[in-house]
Parts: C-alpha cells; sequence; structure tokens
C-alpha cells in the first residue's frame, strides 16, 4: 500500500469552487432557451378527491396558452418517481396525472404557455370538478378495517415484495432471530417506549428545475437538476414513451439536493411539453411548490421494546417501525428496511431481535429519499430508549454504549437478514473508532458536568444530549459505477464519469483519486460528469456511495490507464514494464537511468 | 416601461414591467449570477447591492431602483480576476453546492467595505439573511476572516 500520498486526503480546492464564487457556473435555470415554452402545474386543494371532469376550455381559449395537460389526454403509464435501480423497489402507483388525487399538493393538470404569467392565470382558469372523499390522516388506522383505501388494485411493485393495496399496505419487512418470549422472562427490567420523527423538507436551495429541448439532430435534451441522470433518462423514456436512445440527459450544477432531487417528478411533464409542441420547455417549482408537491423525509413511528438484566445486560430487542408513506408509495420499502438495517445492527451481541416494519399509505406528503434514509428515523428512536433505559437501571449512558456496540472484526445477523427488499449481504467491521468518538464527544459537551442538570440562561434552559449513529456507504450488489479515461499529448487526461455531483464535491473528489493513481497534479484532470450521452453509466448520487462506489471504478480505470502507460513507456526505452517506476508524471528505469515523460509517452 | 439601470457599473436601457422584480430584471437580462431560491427574501440567494447596501433582490421592484447603483457577483471579479473574498471562498472550501455562494460573497464583501477587521459575530450577523443548506458556515466564516486579512495585507502592500 502506498504511503505519501500527494493527491488523496490532502487538503485540494474544489475544481468548480472558483466558477461558482465569481457567479460563471450553471445550475439549470441558467441556461438559454431560445423561445421557450412555460409550464405552471395546477395542484389539489383536497386530501383525498375523485375528479369527475376537468373542463380546460376556458384555459385554453387565454391569449398564450399553448396545452392543458389532464388525466384525459396524457397517457395512464404507472411508475414510481422514486429514482432507484431498476427494478424500483418501489410500488409502480404513480401516474403523470390520475383521475383521483391523494394528497393537498398532488398534481391535477399542467398549462403549457408562451409566458410563465400566462401560464399562471390560465392554471387558475381550469374548471375541474371534484367528488371529495373520505381522507386517511392517521397512519396507526391505515391498515384499521373499513379505513379508505388510497390506491386500487391495478398498482403493483416491479420487484414482486409484498404490498397489499387494498390495505394500504405500501412495504412491509419482517425479521427475527432467538426467542424473544424466553428472552422477557429472564429479563430483570422490560422498558417498552415509543417514539415518533416528523415530517421534514429538504430545503435545496435551489428548487427543482428542468429544461427540455430538441437539439439541432432532434435528439431529446433534458438538463435537469437531479441526482440521478441516468435514472431520468429510464423513467422518462418508458413515461413519455420516447425511445432512450433518442434522450439524452444533461447535469449541471446542482443547488443541493440531500435526497429530494433523487425523485424524477418534472422531467417526464417538460419532456411532453416538448414532445408535443416541439419547442423547448421550462419547468421550475417555486418554494411553496416544493415544500407542497415534491417528497419530504417520512414520518416514522418506533415501539420498541427492550429487555436488560440489572447488570445490563441486554436479553432482548424488538423494533416495530410504522412507516407513514403518504400518498404514494415513494421509497416505502427501502427507507422501512434501513430503519432496522442501519440501527439493529449497532448492538449485535443482543441474541433475541425481532424487527416488524410497515409502510402506509395515508391522504399526506409523500416521503421519499432524505440523508440518512430511514438510519435516522430509527436511531433517533434507539438513541432515545437507550437514554431512558440507561437511567432506569441507573447506568452511564456513553459506557453502556461503549460496553455493546458492534467492533472491529464483527458482524451482525441483520447484515444478512435484511437487505432491500431480499435477504441482506454478509458484512464485516474493518474499522470502528466509535469508542474514541464517545470520549472526545464526552469530553467536549462537558457531559459528566452538565447531564441531568438544567442550566438556566435567563429565559432559556439547556442541557446536554448524546447519540450514537452507524451508517453505510451504497447498496451490496445493486449500486455500480463507471469511468472512462482519455489520455493527451500534454500529459493530461479526460475523465468522464457517470457521477453527479450535486454540490458534495465528487468530481472532485473522484478527480484526486484519479491524478493520486496516475501521480499526476489535479489540475491534469479534466472532468466531465454526468451526461448521458458523453458519460459512462452511474447510479446517481445517493446512499452517501459516489466515493465509494464511483472511486473504486475510477481508480481501476486509471491503473487501466497506468498499465498501458507502463507498457508503451517499456517499449520506449527498451525495457521490461517491471523495472519500471512511474512518479511525476513520467516512468523510468533507475537502473538505466533513463525516463520518459507523460507527454513523451502520448506525443 | 422603459429605464436606464446601472448594473455593475453599466448603464443600460432596459425594458420590464411596472410590477417586474429586480431579480427577474437581471436575471432576464443575463445576470443568472443572481440566484432565485424562494422569492420571499428568506433566503438570501439573490442578495445584490443597492448603492452599496444588501438588498435582497425577489424584494426589490426595478421600478424604483431607475439610476440606482446595482452590484451583482460578477461586478466584483470574474473567473479570470476573482476578488480577494472569491478567491478565499474557493479556496477555504467555502463552496459547497455553491447555489447561496453569490449572495454570500457580496454580503461578505459588504461587510468587509464597511468593517474591514470583523470578529466571528459580526461576520455571523453579516451573513445572518443568507442560507446555506449545505451547511457550510464553519468554512464560510473562516473565508471571510481569511478574506479580510488578505484584503488587509493588500491594502498596507498599496500604502
Amino acid at each position: 500500500m502506498k504511503r505519501n500520498y500527494t493527491s488523496i486526503g490532502k487538503d485540494k480546492r474544489k475544481i468548480d469552487s472558483l466558477s461558482l464564487a465569481t457567479g460563471s457556473a450553471k445550475f439549470v435555470d441558467d441556461f438559454a432557451l431560445k423561445d421557450p415554452l412555460y409550464c405552471k402545474l395546477l395542484y389539489s386543494p383536497w386530501a383525498f378527491a375523485e375528479i369527475t371532469d376537468i373542463d380546460d376550455r376556458r384555459a385554453r381559449s387565454e391569449k398564450g396558452v399553448v396545452d392543458v395537460l389532464h388525466y384525459k389526454n396524457v397517457k395512464a403509464v404507472l411508475h414510481t418517481s422514486a429514482g432507484q435501480g431498476f427494478p424500483e423497489p418501489s410500488p409502480y402507483d404513480n401516474l403523470l396525472f390520475d383521475k383521483k388525487v391523494r394528497f393537498v399538493g398532488d398534481r391535477v393538470a399542467m398549462v403549457i404557455a408562451e409566458s410563465p404569467e400566462t401560464a399562471e392565470k390560465a392554471a387558475g382558469l381550469i374548471d375541474v370538478q371534484y367528488k371529495v372523499l373520505e381522507p386517511l390522516f392517521d397512519a396507526e388506522k391505515a391498515m384499521d378495517p373499513g379505513a379508505p383505501q388510497i390506491h386500487d388494485s391495478s398498482r403493483y411493485t416491479p420487484i414482486g415484495v409484498k404490498y397489499e393495496v387494498e390495505k394500504n399496505l405500501a412495504a412491509e419487512v419482517e425479521l427475527g432471530f432467538g426467542n424473544i418470549e424466553k428472552a422477557e422472562v429472564a429479563s430483570d427490567l422490560i422498558i417498552e417506549r415509543t417514539y415518533k420523527a416528523h415530517y421534514a423538507s429538504h430545503c435545496a436551495i435551489e428548487p427543482h428545475s428542468v429544461k427540455t429541448f430538441f437539439d439541432e439532430t432532434g435528439r431529446l435534451v433534458i438538463i435537469t437538476s437531479t441526482q440521478v441522470p441516468f435514472h431520468v433518462r429510464r423513467i422518462v423514456s418508458r413515461v413519455c414513451d420516447f425511445p432512450l436512445a433518442k434522450i439524452r440527459v444533461i447535469k449541471p450544477r446542482i443547488g443541493g439536493g440531500f435526497g429530494g432531487k433523487q425523485e424524477v417528478l418534472l422531467e417526464p411533464l417538460a419532456a411532453l411539453a416538448t414532445i408535443r409542441h416541439k419547442r423547448p420547455a421550462r419547468l421550475v417549482l417555486s418554494r411553496p411548490e416544493v415544500f407542497q408537491s415534491t417528497r419530504t423525509r417520512h414520518p416514522v413511528r418506533t415501539h420498541l421494546k427492550t429487555g436488560v438484566k440489572k447488570n445490563g445486560e441486554i436479553t432482548f430487542l424488538a423494533m416495530d417501525t410504522l412507516l407513514n408513506s403518504g400518498a404514494y408509495g415513494s421509497h416505502a420499502l427501502t427507507v422501512l428496511s434501513n430503519c432496522g438495517s442501519k440501527v439493529l445492527p449497532l448492538f449485535n451481541k443482543i441474541p433475541n431481535m425481532h424487527f416488524t416494519g410497515r409502510s402506509v399509505y395515508t391522504n399526506l406528503p409523500v416521503g421519499g429519499a432524505y440523508r440518512g434514509y430511514g438510519a435516522t428515523q430509527g436511531y433517533f428512536a434507539l438513541n432515545q430508549h437507550l437514554d431512558i433505559l440507561t437511567r432506569e437501571l441507573g447506568l452511564d449512558l456513553p459506557e453502556f454504549i461503549k460496553e455493546h456496540h458492534i467492533r472491529e472484526g464483527e458482524t451482525s445477523k441483520v447484515f444478512e437478514v435484511l437487505g432491500e427488499g431480499k435477504s441482506g449481504v454478509s458484512q464485516y467491521i474493518h474499522s470502528c473508532k466509535l469508542d474514541t468518538c464517545i470520549d472526545l464527544c464526552v469530553k467536549e459537551i462537558g457531559w459528566y458536568k452538565k447531564h441531568d442538570k438544567k442550566i438556566r440562561n435567563g429565559d432559556k434552559v439547556r442541557g446536554v444530549g448524546l447519540a450514537v449513529s452507524m451508517q453505510g456507504s451504497g447498496i451490496p450488489l445493486v449500486d455500480m459505477g463507471s469511468a472512462r479515461m482519455k489520455m493527451n499529448e500534454d500529459g493530461s487526461f479526460n475523465l468522464d464519469i457517470g457521477a453527479t455531483d450535486i454540490g458534495t464535491g465528487s468530481d472532485t473528489v473522484l478527480a484526486q483519486i484519479a491524478a493520486e493513481v496516475l501521480e499526476v497534479e489535479l489540475d491534469k484532470m479534466i472532468v466531465l460528469s454526468s451526461d448521458t450521452d458523453r458519460t459512462p453509466f452511474d447510479v446517481g448520487a445517493y446512499a452517501s456511495s459516489t466515493t465509494y462506489v464511483s472511486g473504486r471504478a475510477v481508480k481501476k480505470c486509471a491503473l487501466k490507464i497506468k498499465e498501458q502507460i507502463r507498457e508503451v513507456a517499456a517499449a520506449m526505452l527498451g525495457t521490461s514494464p517491471d523495472d519500471l517506476e512511474i512518479r511525476n508524471a513520467a516512468v523510468s528505469d533507475p537502473r538505466l537511468n533513463k525516463s520518459v515523460s507523460y507527454s513523451d509517452i502520448c506525443d | 416601461m422603459k429605464a436606464n439601470l446601472k448594473i455593475n457599473g453599466k448603464i443600460t436601457e432596459i425594458e420590464f414591467s411596472v410590477k417586474e422584480r429586480l431579480l427577474h430584471t437581471l436575471r432576464d437580462h443575463g445576470h443568472k449570477e443572481v440566484k432565485s431560491g424562494c422569492e420571499e427574501g428568506e433566503c438570501g440567494a439573490c442578495l445584490v447591492l443597492l448603492n452599496g447596501r444588501p438588498v435582497n433582490s425577489c424584494l426589490i421592484f426595478t421600478a424604483s431602483v431607475i439610476n440606482e447603483s446595482i452590484l451583482t457577483v460578477k461586478g466584483i471579479g470574474d473567473l479570470h480576476e476573482p476578488h480577494i473574498i472569491q478567491q478565499a471562498f474557493a479556496d477555504c472550501g467555502a463552496v459547497q453546492c455553491g447555489f447561496c455562494t453569490p449572495g454570500m460573497v457580496l454580503a461578505a464583501y459588504a461587510l468587509l467595505r464597511d468593517n474591514p477587521d470583523p470578529d466571528e459575530r459580526q461576520i455571523k450577523t453579516a451573513l445572518s439573511g443568507n442560507l446555506c443548506r449545505c451547511t457550510g458556515y464553519i468554512k464560510i466564516i473562516e473565508a471571510v476572516r481569511v478574506a479580510a486579512q488578505r484584503l488587509q495585507k493588500e491594502d498596507k502592500n498599496e500604502t
């Protein structure tokens, strides 16, 4: 293994930072379109209603209105808006426009017009007749007999997991080992509590934005603020019934995603406007529209039951999770799975464990991917539970966690049994510095001085709290990335990657990896990313995986290039590739004291 | 209506509607460096300097700023000749997604012009109208401090 890194682990300037700081870098809405159409959505004011009729004549008669899209004139293609790998683990329960609306903010129609003002005005002129239905707001009651049924039986899951639309059940996960009943009897104390994590909005400063147009060769170009350009291409092709080979998706600079842009919501709509009218189209949401109509963090109710012995030994842990998926099942299974799979393995030595998870439909805003992806909700519950438990036992929380958490070289049964829609993958912890973290945290926040004390400062009361969590990067055996490199005559390299920099710095990180392998300065890497025509496939920016998954692809690619460089250099120097050393953009044979530079090799 | 706007020192005759807000006028006339985040004065992405004073351009009627001096982030420096503050933001890792950065840089510019040596509290106050959802505030504050030092050094060199 290499010791003296020159690029990775070094304080390098983000390669796009100066263009962003000077305002020259382009986000979606900064691209100029020639003579574009402007799109504006009309949303449901009702939580649950059937649209008995839509009359768009008044809207269409407004000067400058080009088209009005709704369920009567847009093909119904069941899909999921979740931008996940195919086949998606989320149910196919979305239509671009449906006859039923299922939450306040569900889309009813879209006006396409010559100006944003006209589009907005005309949206208000669409006559919609609603038959208001009894809504379902309480996730706890979603599976009760007689509860309103949110979706009809045409909905299905492409991966064939448990899904019972009649019961509003969007996903279910169950796992267990050991024997909880026996463990209950053997426990000195059983603590049982319920915890609720609430809705949250991603609040990326750049609102969801998309621009579409036909290029000079007749291909449909989609410039979009997305975390998942390749999934956008696939889903748009299917939903719009337009050949994938004629679609090019470009991701420019993105003003943050946090999971909110791992969702294919706007792209098919703008694409339809362009496909139908052969003109560029723009669809950019306002801030209220982002809050109301896009995705959120799923609210989760977690019920935890734990048994302990007086000496602090944990006898069992049972977790019952109810995830409110809202009106659609976007990420309903996978976020649910992660509530268990990312949380339970932390305490891997508990001999008896049980996890039940259910995702249910309600007539509330739709959940989706959101930083942490279920782990957040699960750990929110677990950490409070540990706090309560150690208080009851009179034990020290930091020391209790240190005694029980998973350690280097260890694994957990949960890893194996709980995957995303199928069984998981065995995983071992190769490095863990949680004890160091806890010790440092305890010291820095003054845990032993401050905890359990109310420190009053005027009208404010301050306290300290301590929580631990564990995450994973990438979805094993599902995620993939790829990279392609080209060498130039001055010794610079083009690095083409599908990986999606949404402000995360992945363009820079991946260039650092390539520069490290090839022993060149970072500025020798010319990065092109996230263009479905010009860069190879990548699943996109999610699961905190880009550095690990796409980074491995870049490393492999750079190593292959390095081998080719070595072979060419060997031929030039008349020596064997095995005798050569590569350093500072040059290949040398120390025995012959001869060397060639990268630019010599490529000249 | 038509009127002269003075943007980054250049006077241009621009046509705009009576109710139009400065954010849209600027963006419609090529100033894409002014970002639109919330259009209600919350996020600061659209911040520009009006006669040297930081304002959210989404809350300003274009008709109310005729002939007044408007400065966008491109007016203080560009990719080829960046301003010290822009360079400091890049050097300090203060740019994550970068959508808030133009507004942040201008807020810092206004601060350092009035107060060349601000303390942390003063920096925080000056940037309090600008949201960074990537939560990169620590690096941003560091960048303003580094920019202040570099600007002071430059002043000394000039005198």
